[in-house]
């Protein structure tokens, strides 16, 4: 039997060169130093990159704050009832989702498109009450006009916005993951109240008074001077800028302008008056203030007027009752 | 030999160290100047959002004259806060987006905008000289137009200058008489 001699196969002479070198490698310091290095760099790696989690994670909660709050405020703006003047919960929906669409959509935004987000909108009972579970009723998103189209003034609302992040992508960057345990959840809540648009004529110290003299009949006419004042105790913002004096047809007798407040906090509007013509007879005249939207925004003729006759002439024959039996 | 070994260990040590420092030095530096960059964003958010009054009740012209909301005097005191903070220094001036009351006048009542405070920062304490690398820092706020008492219509109450409202002149004073044509 010829025992075959020789060099060993090729890849013998690469394995034993491979172990030769680890040894040596491992017996260097250098190598010692290389292979700590290699051991540390992941754990840097790790902290830098939990501490820009860390950043992405409150940034994405601040966004959160931020989108909620501003979409509550948009409510308290926009959804303000008023008699005969209904807003539009059509256009408040909007604007609160358009609001928490693009602040939590832009490309400052965090994950983009990869967050989902729905809100819950609660009926708060008793403002008051320190407690909230039981003092409020809550609607899902599905039910926002329906929840928005039922506000009256003075109404305390709650806004909740949920933001479901896929935490894989929160994390690695990797697109979302339909798996519960893998979604980050933040939730905020807004509270706001519903306010009350300024109806003068509905405030109970707000009253004209008049006080209507007919002067001497000139040229077949009789001059009557009409005063009125207007008080207000409240702080009032909106107060009448036009007085209209008309006849009992609703014709315009006289109209006023710059009937502005002495004090714009409480006060009143003395001596105003205008003197006007009336025909013979008894004339109906009535002051209106406020009309056409300047004050009550129903545009009604509401409670922001008075009524007074004004007789020109010869002075009405007196009626006598009847009497009984005749 | 016992003394070559014990040169040959110092020499190791100081080219560790050597090799040590500057990564040590990255590390302080970049963690205060993070703490620097968090210190001036909180600042420009903090200003910023003072500001959204104004922006949002930008068709109020009456709140406007009052609490002087052009662009450029809320950028000024959007500037003006930020040099408050000590850490904002080699800092640039502010930019507003929107930056003109033009652009903004184009925006209606209910109407969602975005608006964008950014400014140009130099490193501070990585690359403490002037002139260095920059970068820019930016807050944002998606608001919208807040209703006002034109959108409902309501009379505002005339202000004099400073904002506050005149004093009521009646428009015609007793003794004043104004005629009108009688209806036949």
């Amino acid at each position: 039997m010829r025992i075959r001699s020789g060099a060993p196969h090729i890849s013998v002479r690469v394995g034993r060169a491979i172990a030769v070198a680890l040894g040596r490698f491992a017996r260097d310091q250098w190598g010692v130093e290389t292979a700590e290095v290699v051991l540390v760099v992941p754990l840097l790696v790790g902290v830098v990159w939990s501490a820009l989690e860390i950043w992405q994670i409150m940034s994405l909660r601040s966004t959160v704050r931020n989108a909620v709050s501003q979409a509550a405020r948009y409510v308290t703006a926009y959804a303000s009832p008023a008699p005969d003047r209904p807003y539009d919960p059509g256009q408040v929906a909007w604007g609160v989702e358009k609001i928490i669409e693009d602040t939590l959509s832009r490309s400052r935004g965090i994950m983009g498109d990869a967050l989902q987000w729905d809100i819950v909108w609660y009926h708060v009972y008793d403002p008051s009450a320190p407690a909230w579970d039981e003092n409020i009723l809550g609607y899902p998103m599905g039910e926002t006009i329906y929840f928005l189209s039922g506000l009256q003034c003075n109404d305390q609302f709650g806004l909740k916005l949920r933001v479901a992040a896929p935490w894989r992508t929160v994390l690695f960057g990797l697109k979302g993951t339909t798996d519960r345990e893998w979604v980050l959840r933040l939730y905020d809540t807004a509270v706001g109240a519903v306010p009350c648009t300024p109806v003068g004529c509905e405030f109970d110290d707000f009253n004209p008074e008049r006080d209507i003299t007919v002067e001497d009949p000139i040229d077949g006419y009789c001059r009557a001077t009409i005063r009125w004042r207007f008080k207000w105790e409240a702080p009032f913002t909106y107060l009448p800028q036009h007085v209209w004096i008309v006849d009992e047809y609703g014709e315009l007798l006289d109209l006023t302008t710059g009937v502005w407040p002495q004090d714009a906090v409480a006060g009143a509007i003395p001596g105003n008056q205008v003197t006007v013509r009336v025909p013979d007879g008894t004339t109906d005249v009535t002051i209106v203030a406020g009309q056409f939207n300047e004050l009550n925004p129903s545009n009604s003729w509401g409670e922001c007027q008075v009524s007074a006759s004004i007789h020109c002439g010869a002075p009405e024959p007196t009626r006598t009752p009847t009497p009984p039996g005749l | 030999m016992k003394q070559s070994l014990q040169s040959r260990q110092k020499g190791a040590a100081l080219v560790e160290y050597v090799l040590v420092l500057p990564l040590v030095l990255v590390l302080f530096l970049g963690a205060l100047e993070v703490f620097r960059v968090m210190s001036i964003k909180q600042t420009l958010r903090a200003a910023l959002k003072q500001e959204l009054p104004c922006l949002t009740h930008w068709r109020d012209i009456a709140y406007g004259e009052e609490h002087e909301c052009s662009i450029v005097q809320i950028t000024e005191r959007l500037t003006s806060t930020l040099d408050s903070n000590p850490f904002a220094r080699r800092v640039g001036p502010v930019q507003l987006v929107p930056n003109s009351d033009e652009i903004m006048d184009t925006l209606l009542y209910g109407d969602v905008f975005e608006v964008i405070a950014e400014v140009e920062v130099e490193f501070g304490f990585l690359y403490p000289f002037e002139g260095g690398p920059t970068f820019t820092l930016r807050e944002s706020y998606v608001t919208f137009v807040d209703s006002a008492p034109d959108y409902y219509e309501l009379n505002n109450l005339p202000l004099d200058e400073s904002g506050k409202p005149l004093p009521g002149e009646p428009a015609l004073l007793p003794g004043a008489p104004a005629t009108a044509e009688p209806t036949p």
